[in-house]
């Protein structure tokens, strides 16, 4: 019988996966040398307009004022509790979300005939945007966590629910097959069939409903005042203080890609073995 | 043991009715190992699937035991033809052939021994740690073997297990099938297009028609039991219920 394997195969094997990955990281780095000549054109830009008087510094002040002022809200506690109000808003809502929505996908998707009864219920509530509930919040919640949850679990909610269809629809019939015959039982393959080929969609679903749960958390703490980032954004403007107004979109701005870069790091992980991640097999 | 009678199976779709099997009646008897022959399309696949209780018949029936199969019966594992697609990606190669053996609550030292021994016989111990999408698809297609091994069923349905393979691991992979046959009495029903292996393999061949499908031969082969790649295949009477299932082969191929 033919060996496959050995020592030399594996150092092959290795060395190619070692390279492919050398200018994975390479091209990171070009990326990232790319990105960061960008932001620097945009800062430099920020600089000049305000400066030469193209547009009043009152209403944009230049971006060394703004970075200033982030340097320095950062030293207070406020902005930290504001921003752990709006980080605890978002955590909380998305998980919510999350969990209700894996549940209900993988029961309405692996369920003979409740997809085909709940599709048009998906249909109508979906496209509702989070914010048209905003009176609703108010209402049940006042200016207080319930409702950025409300808005946060109800956008995040959908998000993730129909990439989860997505997943559980694009099971393969021979592997569903072979987990009938072996005689895997529901709950099994669910854990070691469904659940799997979900995944990559599920990690879609989650990085798309972490930016748009931050969205909504900021939204709903300016628009109905439940504490956090959005609240403080609010006081900043009413009481004229421009450069903090700026310095708090900044912060929002980089809060909110942070968030992209930690799930996008969170899907590389999980997804391990799946072709759009495996990139050194495809080398 | 397994009884097929009357099968019939049309796949019905909006517009669109084929028939891929007009009627099959075939016994497999206890311990015994049937090999299937017939021109690509004719319902080999869909006889297997309908006897693994994938596939609802139209008509006619299949028992097991004497019992009416309607879902997967437990205790028989399956080859499938596309093998890549009934690996999980998501599991390496060790627990993809683990995963039945869990699932019928094998103690884990006996499973262990079920897993190494099975990978061994197909030569792919090294390949243990390896995810499926990281081999070759002849490799795949032994996995899937070595899954079914494993699973030390009663009833083993393959369907073309060894396309992907080259001649010599093929051979091997055949006296492996025949070893395995004849230690654990497994009742076998083995699709392949390749002849040689047919009568090599069987104890019978059933050839096929092509559709509408019906069985056109059912051929005792009389060589004796104790097969030998090398004898065996020399032997006179090999060659002549070789040419024998080659000209029913093309005589159904022709009536198309
Ligand atoms: N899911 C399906 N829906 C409709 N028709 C199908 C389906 N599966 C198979 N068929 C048809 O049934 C017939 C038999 O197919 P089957 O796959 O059983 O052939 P086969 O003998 O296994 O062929 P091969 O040797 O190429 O594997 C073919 O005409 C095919 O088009
Ligand atoms: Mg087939």
């Amino acid at each position: 019988m033919t060996r496959t394997g050995g020592p030399a195969r594996d150092s092959a094997r290795d060395s190619a996966r070692a390279s492919a990955r050398d200018s994975a990281r390479a091209s990171a780095r070009a990326r990232l040398g790319h990105g960061l000549a960008g932001l620097g054109g945009l800062l430099a830009l920020m600089e000049a307009v305000p400066r030469l008087g193209l547009v009043d510094e009152r209403f944009l002040p230049p971006a060394s004022r703004i970075l200033t002022t982030l340097a320095g809200e950062l030293a207070t506690p406020a902005l930290w509790i504001a921003l752990g109000e709006t980080m605890r808003g978002w955590a909380l809502g998305l998980a919510l979300a999350f969990c209700a929505a894996v549940v209900a996908g993988v029961v309405i998707g692996t369920v003979p005939g409740l997809r085909a009864m709940t599709s048009s219920t998906v249909e109508f509530l979906r496209p509702i945007p989070s914010v048209a509930l905003v009176p609703l919040a108010t209402l049940l919640f006042g200016p207080s966590l319930g409702s950025t949850m409300l808005l946060v679990v109800y956008a995040a909610f959908w998000q993730v629910l129909i990439q989860v269809l997505y997943g559980v629809a694009a099971v393969d019939s021979v592997a569903h097959d072979t987990a009938r015959t072996y005689g895997l039982s529901a709950w099994s393959r669910v854990r070691h069939l469904v659940w799997p080929t979900a995944l990559p969609y599920v990690m879609t679903g989650l990085r798309l409903a972490a930016t748009v749960a931050f969205i909504l958390a900021v939204t709903a703490e300016l628009v109905i005042g439940s504490p956090g980032l959005g609240a403080e954004i609010q006081v900043a403007q009413s009481s004229g203080a421009v450069p903090v107004v700026y310095a708090l979109i900044v912060l929002a701005g980089l809060v909110g890609i942070a968030v992209n870069a930690g799930v996008r790091l969170l899907e590389r992980r999980v997804l391990a073995w799946h072709p759009a991640v495996r990139s050194e097999v495809a080398a | 043991m397994l009884e097929i009678s009357a099968l019939n199976k049309a796949y019905q779709s909006p517009g669109r009715r084929v028939e891929a099997i007009r009627s099959i009646t075939l016994g497999v008897g206890a311990g015994e190992l049937v090999c299937v022959v017939g021109p690509s399309g004719c319902g080999k696949t869909t006889l297997l699937r309908c006897v693994a209780g994938l596939l609802p018949a139209s008509g006619g029936e299949v028992r097991l035991d004497g019992v009416p199969v309607t879902g997967p019966p437990p205790r028989m594992a399956v080859v499938f033809q596309e093998y890549g697609r009934s690996l999980f990606p998501w599991m390496t190669v060790r627990q993809n052939v683990e995963l039945p053996l869990k699932e019928k609550r094998v103690p884990a030292a006996r499973r262990r021994e079920l897993v190494t021994g099975s990978l061994e016989a197909v030569g792919l111990a090294d390949a243990a740690d390896a995810h499926p999408w990281q081999l070759s698809g002849g490799m795949q297609q032994r996995v899937a073997i070595a899954r079914a091994v494993a699973y030390e069923p009663q009833v083993l349905l393959m369907d073309e297990p060894f396309a992907a393979v080259d001649a010599q691991t093929r051979a091997d992979l055949e006296d492996l099938i025949l070893r395995l046959w004849r230690d654990l009495e497994v009742t076998t029903l083995f699709v392949t297009h390749d002849i040689d292996e047919a009568v090599y393999l069987g104890q019978r061949v059933i050839v096929l028609s092509s559709s509408p499908t019906e069985v056109m031969e059912d051929l005792k082969i009389d060589l004796p039991p104790g097969r030998d790649q090398l004898t065996t295949r020399s032997l006179p009477r090999f060659g002549e219920l070789r040419g024998h299932v080659y000209r029913q082969i093309q005589r159904a191929r022709g009536e198309r």
